[in-house]
């Protein structure tokens, strides 16, 4: 029988094991396959994304769909790591690095951007290393913005200076005024610029392939379903995308390169016909872990033993838990949502004086991670609740579209896979959810099947 | 020597829901490594400080350091993370980022200063939190008002994920229920009808009456009559004038806005301004039984109900208050409109009434919620800068506030009281003979200190409380016989004697008690019916009887505490259903309890030596 110490030993090594940092699937232990799994998944997202790739030589785009907190990043590490063990050099960048989330974005910092994000990542060891004959794209920017007599007067980054490239790069990301000057200066130029970045991108490739052989090249861009402005504008920042990714596709499509960007649940909701304006891959959702059945939200159970075996790499659940039938509730409790689920966990840990936990404090666990989810507004409630019993989006007025990305952003609502999309209310808050909006409109709705336990 | 009860010390104790989630956090310290993250959500700094205390202690036992930024000013809030790059700053040092303030009520985005400064600290430390998680080695904490929490989840949702500990501390009722305020009755906009001279309208009634002819002659110069006294605070001399209204009234037809109803509600203003509530209730039951026969209107009977709730709320009948303040609300709504601002007036006066129900009967989430719909009503009046609304603005802010404070969320009340400080500062500034304005100065004054108090505050409280007093001081030679006034300069002396308490000053504490009680028992002899008069000399009695504890004399502490007791025990007779009241008895009587424990039994009782 553990002693207390040895229990506490325990209990701290699982606490530090239990993190939700993105993962290398191929050198690191926890990793647990989920989207391999024929019972789980109908097809793996990576899989279909890298036939994609195979299957159109040369160049292509695609849009990956996640959720946050799914282990998308972990993924598009697990494809980065499948095509280049089939060849291809893969560039993986991350937006945040770059760009203000917070302030509308338009085709030309975009570009600018994702071109000066790829000229960053070909200076890492592997690829072009530190080459100086090699002309980063912050340099060729300012070249660029002198040939086209851009006046950046009264901006205030410097141009034309040795160094000046960290200074549009810096401000490209902190200094909103700058880049809505920019954006102003550039629309005038706009062709000419598409055309340079185009340009700068074949030469890229070539560049790599005269280094490392002939290998087509892959660029992964992460994290554009970040940028989502502020509650005041929410509405122009959402609306810069869907104007980038709908209506300016053709210069998203990179000459040479494969590229898949990483884009925002809502703006498929928004744009249906999105996918075939990035042809062939089209979009592919990276959905939650489905842990009960859209029909009748009966426990599922290939995703209760997927979830049971990520738990099982990160430690002993038995000795904190007990039974496999207290793992079991708490997965129904996160949903399938794998941070959810590992804040279940934690929260257990933090609270477990005795090995195995008690009930009370599971309940008690339980209680402390629904209660971060509320207060809910009435007008939030009466919306989650239509979600509830129809399983979609539920989206009225287009206008409510910010709404909805937070929704998905704060997991209020979950997004599975069925052959279709569904979505549900995350379990935690069902009840609540629905007896808020019940009471708000009268006793009309009815949950559509059975309550999680 | 007992130790005296803490009417003055600030707690440590966190409430036994905040001890818990404090042993929440102390695990996660104690579980965690490196990096992680806390967002803590509190009502009151007060809360913050125990919590920052104990968690330092505790790090420093792990061999951690950590630094609080305590920003004062929404825009130094994004800056936080700026801490962190300080050139010499080691990694292994944690940062506590603290901004207990909660924006002005019922507000939109863009005037929640601090709700927005949370908004982009949250949106930057998400952008870096995978910076942040590689190079900072010690946790990062985030301590905000309890409003701010929806905001954080959707600002940051990366950062409330595994490694992070969410605490909630729900706010702890104040230890000591602040005094119920009565702000001085506002000034009316402009008077259509200039007050009538009384006496000569009373000379004129009796000449009409003596005449004969049309007796609504008679009854309109009685009713001048009556409304003149009233309007010159002789409301003795009004009572014959109201009574003979009603006579003549009695014998006329129905029909006219001078009926035996209208007479009715003028003596019964007249009965209860002279101090006779009990006829003045008789008299408007009288009024509302013909005013609903007749079908007189809305806005007649609104106000009957309205009246007699006040009058019931002023002898300590709660229930009976509520019940018909209710009453009057269902009628007062629909009828408000913002074109019509006397409507306005009408539905924030009911709605206030309500809320002070609810409050005196320690209902104070209740109470809140009806102050807040008046806040609404206001608001938009007072955004045209009016003086009389912004003087209407003042009074709910500060009612809304005592409920938030009375709850625990001293934040939020803090923020209300320095708004309503604002503008009862201006207000006395443009006009600075005008009694209302600085009575209402008085009471904000007072109002801040005691939260500023609660919230550790001391020399802030100090600085408010000599406010107070000043201005008190002041009215009181202007006004002498005032007994809002009296009650005002009494609370200044009490919260002087409670600084000095803390101060360590019980000699000087004790005089100023001692002044205070002083002013209680003048206002108590000159009306001994005086609810809040008596209510104030029995807790201003304990808190003198605390005094003379500390001071190590507890023959007299015993002697004070007896006659608050005494005191408490009518008051509830009168006013069981009063949270006020049964504070006080409870003080009252563990006071009573502990010096008897203490104490050796009378001689009589004493067992003989043998």
């Amino acid at each position: 029988m553990p002693s207390a110490a040895e229990d506490r030993v325990f209990r701290q090594a699982f606490f530090r094991n239990v993190t939700d940092q993105p993962l290398d699937p191929a050198k690191d232990g926890r990793y647990e396959p989920l989207y391999t799994e024929d019972k789980l998944q109908e097809s793996d997202p990576v899989e279909l994304m890298a036939w994609s790739i195979e299957s159109t030589p040369g160049e292509s785009v695609q849009l990956l769909s996640g959720f946050r907190g799914t282990g998308k990043s972990t993924e598009l590490k697990r494809l980065k790591n499948r095509l280049e063990e089939s060849g291809y050099t893969v560039i993986l960048c991350d937006v945040e690095d770059y760009l203000n989330l917070t302030t509308p974005v338009d085709i030309s910092d975009f570009l600018m951007v994702l071109a000066g994000a790829f000229s960053d990542r070909l200076a890492d060891p592997g690829i072009l290393g530190a080459d100086p004959a090699y002309e980063t794209y912050w340099t060729r920017l300012r070249n660029f913005l002198e040939r086209t007599k851009v006046q950046l007067d009264g901006i205030s980054g410097k141009v034309g200076v040795e160094g000046a490239s960290v200074d549009i790069k810096a401000n490209l990301k902190s200094d909103p005024t700058f880049k809505q000057l920019l954006q102003k200066h550039m629309a005038g130029h706009l062709g000419s610029f598409v055309q340079d970045v185009h340009g700068y991108f074949e030469d890229c490739v070539k560049r790599i392939q005269e280094k490392l052989g002939f290998r087509e090249v892959v660029f992964i861009v992460d994290s554009i379903e970040h940028i989502r402005g502020t509650s005041i504008n929410a509405v122009d920042v959402q609306s810069s995308i869907e104007s980038l990714f709908a209506g300016q596709s053709d210069k998203l499509h990179l000459p040479n390169l494969h590229v898949i960007y990483t884009i925002h649940p809502y703006l498929k909701v928004r744009s249906a016909s999105l996918g075939a304006l990035y042809e062939p891959g089209g979009v592919r959702v990276l959905p939650t872990v489905k842990v009960r059945t859209e029909a009748d939200r009966q426990p599922f159970e290939p995703g209760l033993e997927a979830l049971v075996r990520v738990v099982a790499r990160l430690g002993d659940w038995k000795r904190l838990l007990g039974d496999v039938s207290v793992l079991h509730e708490l997965i129904l409790h996160s949903g399938g949502h794998l941070r959810d689920l590992l804040r279940l966990l934690a929260e257990i840990l933090r609270r477990a004086q005795s090995l195995p936990a008690t009930k009370a404090v599971v309940n008690a666990a339980v209680s402390q991670i629904r209660n971060e989810f509320l207060p809910i507004a009435d007008a939030d409630a009466a919306w989650l609740a239509r979600i509830a019993r129809t399983h979609s989006a539920a989206l009225e007025d287009v206008a409510k579209l910010p709404d909805l990305a937070r929704f998905l952003d704060t997991h209020l609502v979950l997004c599975y896979w069925n052959g279709h999309e569904w979505y549900d209310v995350h379990p935690l808050i069902y009840t609540e959810i629905l007896a808020q909006a019940a009471s708000i409109q009268g006793p009309t709705l009815k949950p559509a099947n059975a309550q999680p336990a | 020597m007992p130790n005296p009860p803490d009417s003055f010390i600030t707690s440590d104790s966190l409430g036994a829901q905040g001890e818990a989630e404090w042993q929440r956090l102390r695990e996660q310290v104690d579980l965690a490594s490196g990096f992680w993250l806390a967002f803590i959500f509190v009502s009151a700094a007060a809360t913050a400080n125990v919590l920052f205390r104990r968690l330092e202690a505790h790090l420093r036992l792990h061999g951690y350091g950590i630094e609080r930024f305590h920003p004062s000013e929404p825009s130094e809030l994004p800056l936080a993370l700026q801490a962190l790059q300080l050139p010499d700053r080691s990694n292994e040092r944690g940062l506590w980022i603290e901004a207990v303030h909660a924006d002005a009520p019922a507000s939109s985005d863009e005037s929640s200063p601090w709700a927005l400064a949370w908004d982009a600290l949250m949106l930057r430390t998400n952008e870096q939190r995978d910076a942040l998680r590689r190079n900072l080695k010690a946790p990062l904490l985030f301590v905000t008002h309890a409003t701010i929490k929806p905001r954080i989840r959707e600002a940051a949702p990366d950062l409330w994920s595994v490694r992070s500990i969410v605490v909630e501390i729900a706010p702890t009722p104040a230890a000591s229920p602040l005094p119920p305020m009565d702000h001085a009755e506002l000034d009316r906009p402009e008077i259509v009808v200039p007050s009538p001279d009384p006496e000569r309208a009373l000379e004129e009634a009796q000449r009409r009456l003596e005449r004969g002819g049309d007796p609504r002659s008679a009854l309109a110069a009685f009713m001048r009559a009556a409304s003149g006294f009233l309007d010159h605070a002789r409301a003795v001399d009004a009572l014959e004038p109201a009574r003979a209204a009603v006579a003549i009234a009695e014998g006329l037809p129905p029909g006219g806005h001078l009926d035996v109803v209208a007479a009715l509600q003028t003596l019964a203003r007249a009965e209860d301004e002279s101090g006779d509530p009990v006829s003045a209730l008789d008299h408007l039951r009288q009024a509302q039984a013909i005013a609903e026969q007749r079908e007189s209107g809305d806005e007649r009977l609104m106000f009957i109900l309205g009246d007699y709730s006040r009058i019931a709320f002023r002898v300590g009948d709660l229930s009976t208050a509520l019940q018909y303040a209710e009453r009057a609300l269902t009628l007062a709504r629909p009828m408000a409109t913002q074109s019509d601002s006397n409507t306005v007036t009408n539905l924030v006066r009911v709605l206030l009434l309500i809320g002070d129900v609810h409050r005196d009967r320690g209902e104070f989430a209740r109470a809140q919620s009806f102050y807040e719909e008046a806040l609404s009503s206001v608001q938009r009046l007072a955004a045209a800068d009016d003086e009389y609304w912004q003087q209407y603005l003042s009074v709910v802010l500060s009612r809304l506030s005592d409920a938030q404070r009375s709850q625990g969320d001293a934040a939020s009340a803090l923020r209300g009281y320095e708004a309503a400080l604002k503008i009862d500062e201006r207000l006395a500034d443009q006009d600075p003979g005008n009694f209302t304005r600085l009575f209402n100065l008085a009471i904000s004054w007072y109002a801040l200190g005691r939260v500023r108090q609660a919230e550790g505050d001391l020399e802030g409280a100090q600085q408010a409380f000599e406010r107070n007093l000043t201005i008190a001081q002041q009215l009181v030679a202007d006004h002498p016989d005032h007994d809002g006034v009296q009650r005002q300069l009494a609370l200044g002396w009490t919260s002087l004697g409670r600084i000095r308490a803390n101060q360590g000053l019980p000699e000087e504490a004790l005089t100023a008690f001692q002044n205070a009680c002083d002013i209680d028992e003048r206002r108590v002899a000159a009306d001994p019916t005086h609810f809040n008069a008596s209510l104030d000399l029995a807790t201003h009695l304990c808190e003198l009887g605390d005094v003379y504890l500390r001071l190590g004399n507890p023959t007299i502490a015993a002697a004070h505490f007896r006659r608050s007791l005494t005191l408490a025990n009518k008051l509830a007779e009168r006013a069981p259903e009063d949270y006020y009241v049964q504070s006080l008895l409870t003080a009252a009587r563990e006071r009573v309890s502990l010096v008897q424990s203490q104490q050796p039994p009378p001689a009589e009782l004493r067992p003989e030596k043998s």
